[in-house]
């Protein structure tokens, strides 16, 4: 077990330091509060990394849990990163990678922040977990919670897709439907955390709980051979991924894992929801709210980004950029990563894809850059929103219908 | 004479308000609301929630009848029973 001096919080905005707590805010500043870690945390090397079980937790020194056996583990991460020549070929670049977030657990990166989140409530001792869901994360919570043995309360919209609502109910979670927007979900969330004495993963228990994302960056720069590609596009709701992947690629370097942390974070957002794109692209310091988004990419529908001011740090340090797709673009990015490397998405996970498409059109992004695109989530929880297939037919149970229906007379 | 709102804000920001998180407070706007608690508790309340020019601080949300304000809102007349719900901005995602 290790000793609180070695992982504790940090203010973000103001570096306020707090110790080993329960908390998401600074109390000075309100802004969020960070997990940080002793000089030599973080120090390991690759050969013990690689070493260990293709799984999340093989970045153990890079993740803010004390005792290894409150882990909660039901194999989140390593996900494939995949070499897309099909897909590069149709977009007219040479160098794309995916990184196939969908097989994870319960079929999204949210596995990856539930997995520590849920471990640290073990490891300080609440009763109950729950969190905000657009869908993803209240699967992912619900499924951890199961195999912790703790209750689990999840705050979602109700206009969210009925899958991921059943999906989350099958695990044990007491599922509340909450009419209104995802920020109408996390408003409350916020004050049960506050008032119930719940351990809700991405309120009171946030800080540890996006250190779970930094695995998605440190598995690109391993996989890659201890290196970062040019570009990541992340598919981009309340900002914590896209930061989180960044914060992970340069903890590595400090720890000597790689040379060199330059990578041009790029954000992917739906245009009925792209707070973060709009003051992106508009110069701003400052992120309007939306109050009603207006996309069927209800996974990346939070109109008020809790991350939105790191993702927007992350964006112009790195370099990087930003852009926001119409739904039809996701929709048609689902077919094409589908087509083309057997990976079906849902449309909030393929917007990366939509993404790099859109920038390419743009000019925005070489041909020769090597790209990872993020994909994030499976498509069969979203299946309700792709249009019916056009390659469907129903033939009678004879050679004959069949060629008949293939034109092969 | 002001309508009576409910307030209502949690623990972080309880530190500034005598650890109370529930309040009753006559003010007819959301910043007549900061200043009775600012009167009531100390000014740091208000220092915590505003910025020098009086605008809301980027970390903050707060929301009458569940409706979030936004920064330019702060002057909005409240009705006699409207809830004011004064949060933290970063959690969620």
């Amino acid at each position: 077990m290790l000793s609180e001096a070695e992982v504790f919080l940090r203010c973000r905005e103001c570096g306020k330091p707090f110790g080993h707590i329960l908390a998401h805010v600074c109390d000075e500043c309100f802004g969020a509060l960070e997990a940080a870690y002793s000089p030599d945390r973080h120090s390991v090397s690759r050969a013990v990394i690689e070493a260990r079980p293709p799984s999340m937790w093989r970045y153990w020194e890079f993740l803010p849990l004390l005792d290894a056996s409150k882990k909660v583990d039901i194999g989140a991460g390593y996900t494939p990163l995949v070499r897309a020549e099909r897909l590069a070929k149709k977009l007219g670049v040479t160098n794309l990678y995916i990184k196939n977030d969908t097989l994870n657990p319960t079929f999204s990166f949210k596995d990856r922040p539930s997995s520590l989140a849920v471990s640290k409530a073990r490891e300080f001792g609440i009763g109950a977990v729950g969190c905000a869901s657009t869908g993803n994360l209240a699967g992912a919570t619900a499924a951890h919670a199961a195999a912790a043995g703790l209750p689990c309360y999840v705050f979602m919209p109700s206009s969210v897709e009925r899958t991921k609502i059943k999906q989350a109910a099958l695990y044990g979670a007491e599922i509340l439907l909450v009419q209104g927007t995802y920020d109408d979900a996390n408003r409350l969330a916020a004050l049960a955390a506050d008032r119930l004495g719940i351990g809700i993963v991405n309120v009171n228990l946030r800080p540890y709980y996006v250190e779970g994302s930094k695995t998605m960056g440190l598995e690109i720069v391993e996989q890659l051979g201890w290196r970062t590609p040019d570009r990541i596009i992340v598919p981009t709701a309340s900002g914590a991924l896209l930061s989180a992947i960044f914060k992970g690629i340069v903890e590595a370097e400090q720890a000597g894992l790689i040379r060199d942390s330059s990578v041009a974070m790029t954000c992917a957002q739906p245009l009925g929801c792209s707070p973060i794109v709009k003051a992106f692209r508009e110069r701003s310091d400052r992120i309007e709210p939306v109050r009603h988004p207006d996309t069927i990419v209800q996974s990346l529908a939070i109109g008020d980004p809790g991350d939105g001011y790191q993702a927007l740090k992350v964006l112009r340090e790195s370099g990087g950029t930003a852009v926001a797709l119409t739904d039809d673009e996701c929709l048609e990015a689902v077919q094409l990563l589908a087509s083309t490397e057997g990976i079906f998405a849902e449309p909030g996970g393929a917007i990366s894809v939509a993404a790099l498409k859109k920038l390419l059109e743009l000019g925005e992004i070489g041909r020769d850059e090597e790209v990872v695109c993020c994909v994030t989530g499976t498509g069969l929880k979203t299946v309700e929103l792709q249009p019916e297939p056009n390659r469907v037919r129903i033939i009678p149970p004879t050679l004959e219908g069949v060629k008949k229906a293939l034109n092969l007379q | 004479m002001s309508p009576k709102v409910k307030v209502t804000v949690t623990a972080v920001l309880a530190n500034y308000l005598g650890g109370q998180r529930d309040f009753i407070i006559e003010a007819d706007s959301v910043r007549a609301v900061i200043e009775e608690l600012a009167k009531k508790y100390g000014s740091e309340i208000r220092r915590r929630l505003l910025d020098d020019e009086g605008r809301l601080r980027r970390y903050i949300n707060i929301y009458v009848n569940d409706r979030g304000l936004s920064h330019q809102e702060l002057d909005t007349k409240l009705q006699e029973g409207d809830e004011v719900l004064i949060l933290p901005a970063v959690s969620g995602g």
